[in-house]
Formats: C-alpha cells, sequence, structure tokens
C-alpha cells in the first residue's frame, strides 16, 4: 500500500497544483495498489481543484483510491460536489458555494455546455449577473473545454467549481489529462520549449499549433481580454509549467513538477457591472469577409 | 445567384453552436452551396452562445478556399446577437491572417521565440 500525505492547504495557485501534480508523479507508476490519501493534515482544499484530483485518479484507474483523515467539513464540500470518490452520494448545498464536480466525455460539450447552464449559471447564490457576463463566462469555459478536446487529445475534461460570495468570485477549474502544451509547442516549434516557455508562447494572439485548415490562436486571447476587463484571473499549470494572469499583469514560472496534464483555472469577478457589448453598432450587412 | 438560407439552430441541433465537429459540417454545407455558385446567409436566429472554435471550422476554414471578394459576394449573416458580432469578425480576421501566408508566419513566430 502507497500512502501520500497531502499538504495542510491545497488552494488555487502554483503550489496547490504542484502538490496535486506531485501526487499525480507519485501514483503514475503504480497498478493494482491500494493508494491511501492522507488528509489528515490538509486543513483547506478548494473544491473547484477537485477537478485535478479527479483526474490524477481517473488516470490511475487500476489502483484502489482510500482516502482518509478527511475533515468533517471538507467531506461535506466534497460530497457537496458529488464528487466521484463517494459514488456520487451528494449533501445537500445550502449555502450553495459548490459547483458540481464533473466528468465529461470531450466528445460531449453539448452536455457540459448544459452542465454550465444549470450547475453554474443557474446557481441561486450567484448574484444577478447581466446576461452578457454570464455568456462570457460560460463561452470562457467552453474555449477551455474544446482547447482540451482538440489539444490534449485527451478523452476526459474533469471540472469543478466553488463560489466564494464574500469576495465575490467564482473560480472553476478544467482539467484534461492528455498532450501538454509543452509537448505541443515543442512538436509544432521543433524547439526543446520548458513548460514556462511553451505557456508564454501559447497565451499570445495569434499562436496556434494547428496545422490543418482550421485556423486558431484566437481562443485564449479572447478569455484574457475579458478577464482583463472582468478584472478575472487565469492560472494555467501544464507539463512543468505555470502560468498566470491577473489584469494585465501576467507571469510564468517552473512548476518544479511534471504533471502530464493541463489544468486551468479561471476567476470570475460575478459583480462585475461592466458592458460588453463592443462594436454592437455594426449591422449584419457590414460583417467584412 | 440562386439564394441557400442556413439555420444554424438547424445545423447544431440547439441553442449553443460551440462543437469543432458541428462547425466542420457547417463547413462542409456552406463550401457545397459555394461551389454551385450559391449565395449562403447564415441565419443565427435563436443561437445563445457561439464559441471562435465553432466559428474557425465553420467560417475560418473557408478562406483557406476562398478569397474575401468570393465571400463577399457569396456569404452574409443574418440575426447574429450584437455581442457575437465581434466574435465573428475577430474570427474573420484571424483566419485571413492565417491564411494570408501561413508559411511566413509560422516562420516569423519561431524566429520571435529563437531569442529565448
Amino acid at each position: 500500500m502507497l500512502t501520500i500525505k497531502l499538504p495542510y492547504r491545497i488552494g488555487s495557485n502554483q503550489k496547490g497544483f504542484a502538490a496535486l501534480a506531485n501526487i499525480y508523479q507519485q501514483v503514475k507508476p503504480c497498478q493494482f495498489e491500494t493508494i491511501q490519501l492522507d488528509f489528515q493534515n490538509t486543513t483547506w482544499f478548494d473544491a473547484n481543484m477537485l477537478a485535478m484530483l479527479g483526474a490524477i485518479m481517473e488516470s490511475a484507474w487500476k489502483n484502489d483510491f482510500d482516502i482518509v483523515n478527511l475533515r468533517p467539513e471538507q467531506e461535506k464540500i466534497f460530497k457537496k460536489t458529488r464528487y466521484s470518490y463517494f459514488g456520487g452520494e451528494s449533501l445537500p448545498d445550502h449555502y450553495q458555494t459548490t459547483v458540481e464536480y464533473r466528468k465529461t466525455k470531450v466528445s460531449e460539450i453539448g452536455s457540459f455546455e448544459k452542465y454550465l447552464e444549470k450547475k453554474l449559471l443557474a446557481h441561486p447564490e450567484i448574484p444577478s449577473m447581466s446576461a452578457l457576463l454570464r455568456k462570457k463566462i460560460k463561452e470562457s469555459i467552453l474555449e477551455i473545454f474544446d482547447n482540451a478536446r482538440t489539444h490534449g487529445k485527451c478523452e476526459f475534461v474533469f471540472s469543478c467549481g466553488q463560489y466564494y460570495p464574500r469576495k465575490g468570485r467564482l473560480d472553476f477549474t478544467v482539467v484534461d489529462i492528455g498532450r501538454t502544451i509543452r509537448k505541443n509547442v515543442r512538436d509544432y516549434l521543433h524547439k526543446n520549449f520548458s513548460g514556462k516557455m511553451a505557456l508564454d508562447w501559447a497565451v499570445q494572439k495569434n499562436t496556434t499549433t494547428r496545422k490543418d485548415n482550421i485556423p486558431g490562436g484566437l481562443g485564449f486571447a479572447l478569455i484574457r481580454e475579458f478577464l482583463c476587463k472582468n478584472n478575472g484571473k487565469m492560472q494555467i499549470a501544464s507539463a512543468d509549467g505555470y502560468w498566470y494572469e491577473r489584469g494585465r499583469t501576467s507571469h510564468s514560472k517552473d512548476l518544479n513538477v511534471f504533471f502530464r496534464g493541463t489544468a486551468v483555472n479561471l476567476e470570475f469577478n460575478v459583480n462585475d457591472k461592466s458592458s460588453y457589448c463592443l462594436i454592437s453598432e455594426i449591422e449584419d450587412t457590414d460583417i467584412p469577409f | 445567384m440562386e439564394r441557400k438560407i442556413i439555420s444554424i439552430f438547424d445545423v447544431v441541433g440547439g441553442k449553443a453552436a460551440v462543437s469543432t465537429e458541428d462547425g466542420e459540417r457547417l463547413f462542409t454545407t456552406i463550401n457545397a452551396f459555394l461551389e454551385k455558385d450559391f449565395k449562403v446567409i447564415l441565419d443565427f436566429a435563436n443561437i445563445q452562445t457561439l464559441i471562435t472554435t465553432f466559428l474557425n471550422a465553420a467560417i475560418g476554414q473557408l478562406y483557406s478556399k476562398y478569397d474575401s471578394p468570393f465571400l463577399r459576394e457569396h456569404l452574409s449573416v443574418r440575426s447574429l446577437q450584437p455581442e457575437d458580432k465581434e466574435r465573428l469578425v475577430k474570427t474573420i480576421e484571424r483566419a485571413k491572417e492565417y491564411f494570408k501566408d501561413k508559411e511566413n508566419l509560422e516562420k516569423d513566430i519561431r524566429e520571435a521565440f529563437d531569442d529565448e
């Protein structure tokens, strides 16, 4: 039996991604073993980070996992998200601060869109957002989902969210265990980029690793533009790289541990009253084909 | 010129135009009519969610076969939500750039990162 002790805190940040990637590294070589995830020292676990833990546990499906010493309040949160370890068992979420955990086949973007509509955007506790803000949030997450399908070449996408009413923030994490951004960029550029260099390249406007007749290189740019106006935040962990942006300030770092997949955390400011309609004056007939 | 109106709602089977597969299907349909010299009108009525992956596959990809003057004459849209027009305009701009000189663009990008 392998016992892995989780750190005292798993937050939506570089340390949180690295801690979970470290678990991935430990479980990766295991087959037909019992793996005990020991939460004894863990006093905080951001619910949205369950997306990454779920992806890691799924990637090591040939093993049995035991989650032990989980604090009752954390177990409640995990069950509120219907985290699959508990067999989908759920607890009522009276304060509605979690967004259900979900494992979605990449081919089922349509059902993922309905899940976002029902479990995230119709969330009763999230203050009334403008229709445009809701739309922008949904479209941003869907772009990330499709990136996982197109570039990650993975089978499933894992997602989970947490809403922080006092901060007016919604964190939503999307994870795939597939081709990393570093791998895609290296193959495309034929350069031995590190994970952080690959992330710096990939988030630029008009860069894409696509080689076919479908243009790319716009999705990340539009999300960044939106999050900048929204005063939100985006983080990406892939391979051995980590990238972060809040407002117009971005930076990249080494993750210091390898994660064979991509985790994207989007943080939205749900109290945003901005208008997002920029060129509404344009007529249908004026679209510059 | 004969006209063909294509309902996006009908193509994707709902209010969300979000998948590359649906975009590819729409591209194939548009292409079939353009090859027959039809004027194609894309009707976005009742589409509430639209993302670039769909637009890249459906419309961006057209620039691999047709140039702007041809598409301006043969393609138009209607009932597009105001906020989605910006997304479409950016998709078109990006597609033109992508195909304008694909090889040179890729070379430039590689060179830009050579110093690192």
